[in-house]
């Protein structure tokens, strides 16, 4: 207990170990693990190795595991904050001076650990395996490894998305384990898992082939990505002034610069180390980048000043390049999501032209749909919630992703009246809306299916609804960056005033006014604050 | 020590879609105030308390506590502030020690600082036997006392508590209002709401009363009992008959008969101050009357709330609920 009361780890981390330790749960957790590796080892020893027992054994060790990582442990990290949320908790947290990011890395970190406390009580029983067992100890550490480095993004994941306070999307998530859990348990079982069999079997591969390119991969990826979820669940928690958005895109820059520099050694360089990782990390970047470009593209811009000062310190071009792209809030997410969309093209076409094989067939008018839809695919949930949702109360972010899931439905149900019908034709509605005709788009590539016949109407309807979409994001957009100015004076006339108050006070006592600076002021003689025009994040009633 | 305002409340408001929870209150407390923060469930309390201890955002308004704005630092307000809510789940395994030890270290208190700071809470709030009790399974009382506790922690300028003697007995509500008396004593500045005024007036030096999200009456509770309207009530007792006190009262100008009672008659005077009290009871005296008792009625606080309510009511709409005067009980009264 002496080393876990020291004052170097984060307080959430010892109370949660503290208190995740002595609970039932993981008593019974580990309890049962131990059990059942001390008679699985038992069992093997006694019917020998290479028996059917000792290989049904075994496989019953895995899929305990794989509960353990994939489903116990995330489901915990699920509800990881949810407990807190709990009964004001939460509140008494905040109240603290742990930030809303040490509170959730706290958290993580607690889970990683009771995860890995059990990996490493798990090692003794390898051993054993090795030299009594039919086991390969190197594989199965591999594989207990492999399992352990997903489940730590898993649980990341898990933690980040429990800072959102919604029953339902609880419910998803909790799906969605038990869909993944299911899925990983039909492999181990040697079941066919069709479309997902050839990338999961070629990354089981690699990881097996390469354990070093498969570490490095996880590393470029696999931190980014948790520090992109930490900073996404920190948002939840944070006061409102404070900024969570912009490191999240400036960590997505980061990682797609990297990206970009690993296509372009791969361009000049064919054949050296990244050759086989190159276009697996462009995927994952793809994929984390366009999750988190949907939460800023569903987010209101903030009406608090303070979130503008960092910017408009450095003046013009500081608050040019927050405008543009880097304010928290749908209005820089517009301009954000063009760039990433046009740099990603631009490196995607360079390097499929170069290295893909000489015969390949890669549609490349396709290819740009799928880049230029894609801002509008992103916006487009939001203008149709300011024009037909405007007025419900439901929360900017639930109207965002509402429309988005309505918009994939629409694909979906599309797709099935074609293939029913079979008549191709019908999925022309799909690309009325730009998310659907996205979809429509981006899958058609993937598959690799020849051109539709009415490439070109669905290339004109769904030019024609994404530069409306644009042309409703640039109007809207212009309109905040009013507020943005006056936003932005705010910013700077507080911090002249902090400034101002500071060289006073060295001389005489603080005269509490701004009349030297211009800047207007309260009776309380603090910068007067107008009613802002953007809507808050307003937390539940309680 | 500084002159700014401990709390400085400025027009605030908040609604939750279309209920407007807070309209406009504004008000502000001295540092070393205490004050009683009143009104009804659903009067805008707990919204109010939540805004000051930043966890929850205005629509409108400024909020200073320290004379810091808590939209803008929200961390360094948090740093002068206690916020005791009316309820607070404790975590499961955890002792008394170790909730507070916890506290402790997310307020930035290390090695023996922290180690002191805990016992000296704990030795506060007598909670030291029951350091070793698991956290969650205290009585309310105890459970109170170590949300004070906790609350201290970080030796705070201000203190927020909502509801803090909700659901106590009447010894665990009489340690707790001594504990919130030595708090007062060291100079802390704090803003307790109930629904026991009796149990305010005594602690508090200021009262504010809220209802429907506006702020009805900020003053002191003898204010608020010796009603301000113009009209003082008097009761006057004499050794002889009653008539002859009845008979000379109804040749007085501005006094008006209430009712009658034992051996007297109590009287709405005309009049502000003490001087008006005194120049009656000269006038009795001097015109014969054998005055035995004479005694200025001070209204019941909540009394006069409601009577605040019934001036209020004419003014504004027509209340949505219950309005606060109807959902008081009789039993309360002063």
């Amino acid at each position: 207990m002496t080393l876990i009361s020291s004052d170097l780890f984060n307080p959430m981390l010892v109370r949660d170990l503290r208190q995740g330790l002595r609970s039932s749960r993981f008593t019974f957790v580990f309890l049962s693990l131990q059990g059942g590796m001390a008679f699985f080892v038992a069992m093997g020893l006694l019917s020998g190795s290479g028996s059917s027992v000792a290989q049904a054994l075994e496989q019953t060790l895995i899929i305990g595991l794989l509960l353990f990582y994939l489903l116990g442990l995330p489901m915990a990290a699920t509800f990881a904050l949810s407990a807190e949320f709990h009964d004001n908790r939460i509140d008494l947290l905040k109240l603290t001076q742990m930030s809303a990011r040490s509170l959730i890395w706290g958290k993580w970190i607690s889970l990683v650990m009771q995860g890995l406390m059990v990996f490493t009580s798990l090692l003794p029983y390898l051993i054993l395996t090795y030299f009594f067992g039919s086991w390969d100890w190197q594989s199965a550490l591999l594989a207990i490894v492999s399992l352990l480095a997903f489940s730590v993004l898993l649980v990341a994941l898990c933690v980040a998305l429990s800072c959102v306070n919604s029953m339902l999307f609880r419910i998803l998530l909790i799906l969605g384990l038990l869909g993944l859990t299911m899925l990983a348990i039909q492999l181990v079982n040697g079941t066919n898992l069709g479309a997902w069999e050839p990338p999961v079997r070629a990354l089981i591969t690699s990881v097996k082939n390469d354990p070093g390119i498969a570490a490095s991969l996880y590393i470029a990826i696999g931190l980014p990505f948790l520090f992109l979820v930490m900073e996404f669940g920190a948002h939840f928690l944070s006061p409102a002034a404070e900024n969570h958005d912009t490191p999240q895109r400036l960590i997505l820059c980061g990682l797609i610069a990297l990206a970009g520099l690993t296509m372009v050694f791969d361009m000049w360089y064919p054949g050296s180390f990244v050759d086989t990782f190159t276009d697996r990390f462009f995927f994952f970047t793809a994929l984390m980048g366009v999750w988190m470009l949907m939460f800023a593209a569903a987010t209101n811009p903030s009406p608090y000043p303070d979130t503008y000062r960092a910017f408009a310190r450095f003046g013009l071009p500081g608050k040019f390049i927050g405008r543009a792209f880097l304010y928290p809030g749908w209005p820089s997410s517009a301009p954000f999501i063009m760039l990433v969309a046009a740099f990603c093209a631009m490196l995607a076409v360079a390097w499929a032209s170069l290295r893909l094989p000489s015969g390949a067939n890669l549609d490349y008018n396709w290819f740009y749909m799928t880049f230029m839809l894609l801002p509008p695919a992103l916006l487009f949930p939001q203008v149709a919630g300011w024009l037909i949702l405007g007025r419900s109360r439901i929360s900017a972010g639930t109207r965002y992703f509402l429309v988005m899931a309505l918009s994939f439905l629409f694909y979906v149900f599309c797709a099935l009246l074609a293939n029913a019908t079979a008549e191709p034709k019908i999925l022309l509605y799909a690309s009325v809306f730009p998310p659907s005709a996205w979809i429509l788009f981006a899958f058609h590539q993937l598959d690799g299916l020849p051109g539709l016949p009415f490439q070109g109407t669905a290339q004109i309807i769904a030019g024609i609804s994404s530069i409306l979409t644009m042309v409703v994001v640039v109007v809207r957009t212009l309109r905040v960056w009013g507020n943005f100015t006056k936003l932005e004076q705010m910013a700077r006339s507080a911090s002249q005033v902090k400034r101002a108050r500071a060289a006073t006070k060295s001389v005489t006592e603080v005269v509490g006014s701004t009349a030297s600076t211009g800047a207007p002021v309260s009776p309380l003689g603090a910068p007067v604050r107008s009613q802002p025009t953007f809507r808050a994040k307003a937390p539940k009633q309680e | 020590m500084s002159t700014t305002p401990i709390i400085e409340v400025e027009n605030l408001h908040r609604s939750f879609g279309a209920v407007q929870a807070v309209r406009g209150v504004s008000f502000r407390l001295e540092r070393g105030q205490v004050a009683g923060f009143i009104g009804a469930n659903g009067a805008g309390k707990t919204t109010t308390m939540r805004i000051l201890a930043t966890l929850d955002l205005a629509n409108h308004g400024q909020v200073r506590v320290a004379g810091f704005d808590v939209l803008e630092h929200p961390a360094r307000v948090r740093n002068v502030l206690g916020w005791m809510p009316d309820h607070f789940g404790a975590y499961p395994s955890i002792d008394v020690q170790e909730y507070l030890d916890f506290f402790a270290r997310a307020m930035g208190l290390r090695g023996k600082a922290r180690t002191k700071r805990v016992t000296e809470v704990m030795d506060f709030t007598e909670l030291h036997p029951l350091k070793t009790r698991p956290s969650d399974r205290l009585s309310k009382g105890q459970t109170q006392r170590l949300c004070l506790a906790r609350t201290l922690l970080n030796d705070p300028q201000v203190l927020i508590l909502d509801e803090p003697a909700a659901g106590l007995d009447p010894k665990a509500r009489l340690e707790f209002k001594n504990l919130v008396r030595i708090l007062a004593g060291q100079g802390k500045s704090m803003l307790i709401s109930s629904h026991i005024l009796t149990e305010l007036a005594e602690m508090c030096d200021t009262m504010l009363f809220i209802d429907q999200g506006q702020i009805v009456h900020h003053g002191s509770a003898d204010s608020l009992r010796f009603d301000d309207t113009g009209v003082l009530s008097v009761c006057v007792r004499v050794s002889g008959p009653v008539e002859a006190l009845l008979d000379w009262a109804k040749l007085q100008t501005g006094l008006r008969l209430r009712e009658e009672v034992r051996a007297g008659a109590m009287f709405d005077l005309e009049g502000r101050g003490e001087e008006v009290l005194r120049d009656f009871l000269r006038k009795l005296v001097a015109d014969g009357l054998p005055v035995i008792e004479f005694q200025r009625e001070r209204q019941g606080l909540e009394e006069a709330f409601i009577g605040i309510l019934r001036q209020q009511g004419g003014a504004r709409p027509r209340p949505r609920y219950e309005p606060a005067a109807s959902a008081k009980s009789p039993s309360n009264k002063n």
